[in-house]
């Protein structure tokens, strides 16, 4: 036993003087104390990018140390922007990969980008360009970029109130594409300002099924509403009420006596183009915008939206208010990325 | 208060106990009075906010009672009466049970304690060694501090203080091996609250295996960990921790030798938390050790790895806990600036002082132990340490030389690795012996010496952190019983460290620059009067300075009259 048992711990103890000890305990002092230095220029990997065709770019740069950087991308004629940031020692395909993505809106269209990477620290600024060949492509089931005639069914109404804006508009920057819709005006008599109905009907036969319902999930975890939402300057009385009905029986009508109805209200909202996107489980059932119990069977159910509806409102005595609307869209499996 | 009412009942039924059926009954004491003056002076400044003077004191008294009912079992409590000066009648008066434990044998194959109990195993899995920084010490500087060890269990033998159960038993084997010892313990380290804190255990045990009488197999396992089912928290910890043993002893002609390896690995994982992460680690220690018989001239060699993220709760948590704040003049000088630990509050201050095991790595100070703050089982260390001792056999000179020379395993912060070399020395001479007088004269002296290097870049990098230990003392029985004591301590600290911030996981996050100029000096002298081995009394003064210009705070003086009697029998 004696050869035997002291050759193993004494092997066993030359095997763990030999295993490979781990690298660096800790963040590296160089990072923490060390001074910047700018090893490799900020570039990017192609002059051009053909996002419809699902091009990508990135940006390239390197450092002596960890370092906190900001990267952003603005588009030139839509002013649309894209940011990046973190605290590396490099930016490459990991953290500084574009695939046509805004942070703001608007969305980018075809025009020269500029970049522009900033490093705090040394206050070091750094600039590239790129064309973009086509714009990117939204993945989702559209329910209204404003581009065009807007589609046979929608229901709309308007108040005949004072200033009131109640169309399609390109008189400022979309969200995306050229058009968004107007809703404003003043209305002292009641909250209802205006409203615009979406019907599955109006729609063609590859978004809707048989029974007029949207063609999406079931799920409703894995379904969201997405919008571009723009709000003024100086308005702070809007009120956007969302309502999504539900034909539970699938009869192809909805009835708000027996079915459900889901709706969300959207308030203070941030001046400018704001990107909204609402997880479906998040609508509730409203009366008078309190939470209430639903008519129909109480289930979310994606695939048996019948309709959508956006009405516009405002307290009657807050005066003049105004709202602009873009690119709705339904996506599965996770908010829309514009 | 129950319970000391019932053990006074027992204590006056002795004799009735004593007289049936030959059940003994016996009593254990220690008791102490201690009266302390306190004189504080801030240097440089007009200091009008803090006390200049503070008196305190107390006397106290702890009773042991031992009972035994059969010839295998015994049954212990200890009470603890403490008066602390100032109250009147009584006010003041605490009574505490100090410790409880029952043990015995069954069958005479078991033997078995449950309720306090002291345990260790090796250095690496249970131990609870000393801290660098209180090596060395003396007579009059160890009675304080001898105060605060026996109070809080700080054992000498280096056992830690638990409460639980524990086992042992062992076996004659005819093939093969000699004998099988087996021992184990579980005790409760932590109570939960049926809210947050979980139950938390600390069990393990030991399988000994001896073959031939010089050859030693032992395999250790210790394991901290929440009992799950206890706490509604979502995360649990556990940290397994085993090892194996093995030991040759030799007998030579000349010398006496043994030979030792010990190789464990341990693993900490926090359940629950998906952000934790998993930590596991090993550590080897090969050592060598002789002694010559005719010279008592003694060696030993080792060589040790611990990796960086070896965690051990029995072996590597502190007894002190330096996160704290001293006491004694918390606050000081005119901007009532709170005082940092010193060596002194090291030696009387019992607040500072840990009891119970953590988990993860406990915040230490480099100024005070830098080289191996968790002590042999620091994590993140390899390299060789030596360790010489000379006792001649009139016993008049008494050395001891050790020292280390040790790196990081893995760089901190950096690819480059910090060497710490440490330097131990200890002498005593017993001057009275050589001469053969009747009166002690025994001069002592230590040197502690522990630094820290690091190349690299000068601003950040390099790390250069000189820690020195100085203590002279003597002691001479002038008269009778009565003895002249003197101590002189010094201590330094001197440089720069990167202190690595550790998070609740215990890795480290950051860094924070320690710079320090920091110069203690203790000098003190006084008289003891010893009735015999285990009675003594002493009255003595010390003044302790503290000056660091780097930190920021002013410079004090401390002075303390102190009068001690001390008992134990």
């Amino acid at each position: 036993m004696k050869p035997y048992l002291s050759y193993s711990i004494l092997l066993g103890t030359i095997a763990l003087s030999c295993a490979k000890p781990a690298s660096v305990e800790g963040p590296l002092l160089e990072d923490l104390y060390g001074d910047f230095a700018l090893i490799e220029p900020l570039e990017v990997s192609s002059p051009s990018v053909d996002l419809a065709e699902g091009e990508r770019v990135y940006f390239s740069a390197r450092f002596n140390k960890t370092t906190n950087w900001e990267l952003e991308l603005q588009g030139l004629s839509t002013g649309a922007v894209k940011r990046f940031s973190g605290k590396t020692r490099a930016l490459d395909q990991t953290n500084a990969l574009w695939n046509g993505s805004t942070s703001e809106f608007p969305v980018f269209g075809v025009e020269t980008v500029a970049a522009r990477l900033w490093v705090p620290e040394a206050n070091l600024e750094l600039f590239d360009t790129l064309e973009v060949l086509s714009p990117k492509p939204f993945e989702g089931l559209i329910l209204a970029d404003f581009e065009g005639v807007d589609p046979v069914g929608w229901l709309k109404f308007a108040q005949t109130g004072a200033n009131m804006s109640f169309a399609r508009s390109n008189q400022n920057q979309a969200a995306q594409g050229q058009y968004y819709f107007d809703m404003g005006g003043t209305v002292n008599w009641d909250w209802l300002i205006c409203y615009l109905y979406m019907p599955a009907a109006a729609y063609p036969d590859s978004m809707r099924s048989p029974n007029n319902t949207l063609l999406l999930p079931g799920n409703p975890d894995q379904v969201y509403l997405n919008l571009a939402v723009y709000s003024p300057d100086g308005i702070s009385n809007e009120v956007l009420l969302i309502r999504v009905n539900e034909d539970d029986n699938l009869n192809g009508s909805f009835s708000g006596a027996n079915e459900d109805q889901y709706s969300i209200e959207l308030k203070d909202i941030p001046a400018g183009w704001n990107s909204i996107s609402i997880p479906y489980t998040d609508l509730e059932t409203l009366v008078n915008g309190q939470p209430g119990t639903p008519a129909g069977n109480g289930i979310r159910e994606p695939d048996k939206i019948h309709q959508v509806e956006f009405l516009f409102l405002a307290n009657p005595s807050s005066g003049y208010s105004q709202i602009y609307l873009d690119y709705v869209v339904f996506t599965s499996n996770g908010p829309w990325e514009p | 208060m129950r319970i000391s009412i019932l053990l006074l009942f027992l204590g006056l039924s002795a004799q009735a106990l004593r007289a049936q059926e030959g059940r003994k009954l016996w009593l254990s004491s220690y008791a102490r009075g201690l009266i302390s003056t306190d004189q504080f002076e801030t240097q440089g400044q007009d200091d009008t906010t803090t006390a200049r003077s503070t008196q305190n004191g107390q006397a106290l008294v702890d009773l042991g009672l031992h009972v035994q009912p059969t010839k295998d079992l015994e049954i212990h409590a200890m009470v603890r009466i403490r008066n602390d000066y100032g109250g009147f009648w009584g006010s003041g008066v605490t009574l505490d049970l100090r410790q409880l434990w029952i043990r015995g044998v069954i069958a005479d194959k078991i033997r078995f304690q449950l309720g306090d109990l002291d345990y260790k195993m090796s250095p690496y899995t249970f131990r609870n060694e000393d801290e660098w920084m209180l090596g060395g010490t003396a007579t009059m500087s160890a009675t304080p501090l001898d105060m605060v060890r026996y109070d809080l269990f700080q054992n000498s033998d280096e056992t830690w203080r638990q409460q639980g159960v524990s086992a042992e038993t062992g076996f004659q084997v005819k093939r093969w091996i000699d004998a099988i010892n087996l021992s184990g313990f579980a005790t409760r380290v932590a109570a939960s609250d049926f809210g947050a804190p979980f139950d938390r255990i600390y069990g393990g045990g030991m399988v000994e295996l001896t073959a031939a009488k010089q050859w030693h197999l032992r395999y250790h396992y210790a394991n901290l960990f929440d009992l799950s089912k206890t706490s509604s928290a979502p995360v649990s910890v556990s940290n397994p921790v085993q090892s194996a043993l093995l030991r040759h002893d030799r007998e030579l002609p000349n010398w006496k030798a043994w030979a030792q390896a010990e190789l464990g690995q341990s693993r900490i994982r926090w359940e629950g938390d998906p952000e934790a992460p998993e930590l596991e680690d090993g550590f080897a220690d090969v050592r060598l050790g002789m002694t010559h018989k005719r010279s008592l001239v003694s060696l030993e060699l080792g060589w040790r790895q611990v990796g960086a993220n070896f965690r051990s709760p029995g072996a590597q948590t502190k007894r002190i806990r330096y996160g704290s704040a001293p006491q004694a003049y918390q606050r000081y000088g005119n901007e009532q600036v709170l005082r940092a630990l010193s060596s002194y509050d090291l030696l009387r201050d019992a607040s500072v002082y840990n009891t119970q095991l953590q988990t993860g790595l406990m915040v230490f100070d480099p100024r005070y132990g830098n080289a191996l703050p968790y002590g042999t089982a620091t994590p993140n260390r390899q390299g060789v340490d030596v360790l010489v001792g000379w006792t001649d056999k009139g016993g008049v000179v008494e050395l001891e030389l050790g020292g280390a020379m040790l790196s990081d395993r893995s760089g901190q912060g950096t690819d480059l690795k910090r060497r710490f070399g440490l330097l131990e020395s200890k002498a005593s001479l017993h001057v009275d012996r050589i001469f053969d007088w009747e009166r002690k004269l025994e001069l002592g002296a230590s040197w502690n010496r522990e630094s820290t290097k690091r190349d690299g870049d000068p601003v950040y990098e390099s790390i250069d952190l000189d820690n020195q230990l100085l203590d002279f003392n003597a002691e001479w029985g002038f008269w009778k019983q009565l003895s002249l004591l003197a101590e002189w301590r010094s201590y330094r600290s001197n440089g720069r460290e990167q202190l690595a911030i550790r998070n609740d996981y215990s890795q480290v996050i950051d860094f924070v620059e320690i710079q320090t100029q920091g110069t203690e000096t203790l000098l003190g002298g006084g008289l003891q009067y010893a009735f015999n081995t285990k009675i003594f009394a002493q009255l003595f003064y010390q003044q302790f300075s503290w000056e660091d210009p780097l930190s920021g705070n002013p410079a004090y003086d401390w002075g303390n009259w102190q009068f001690n009697f001390v008992m134990q029998l």
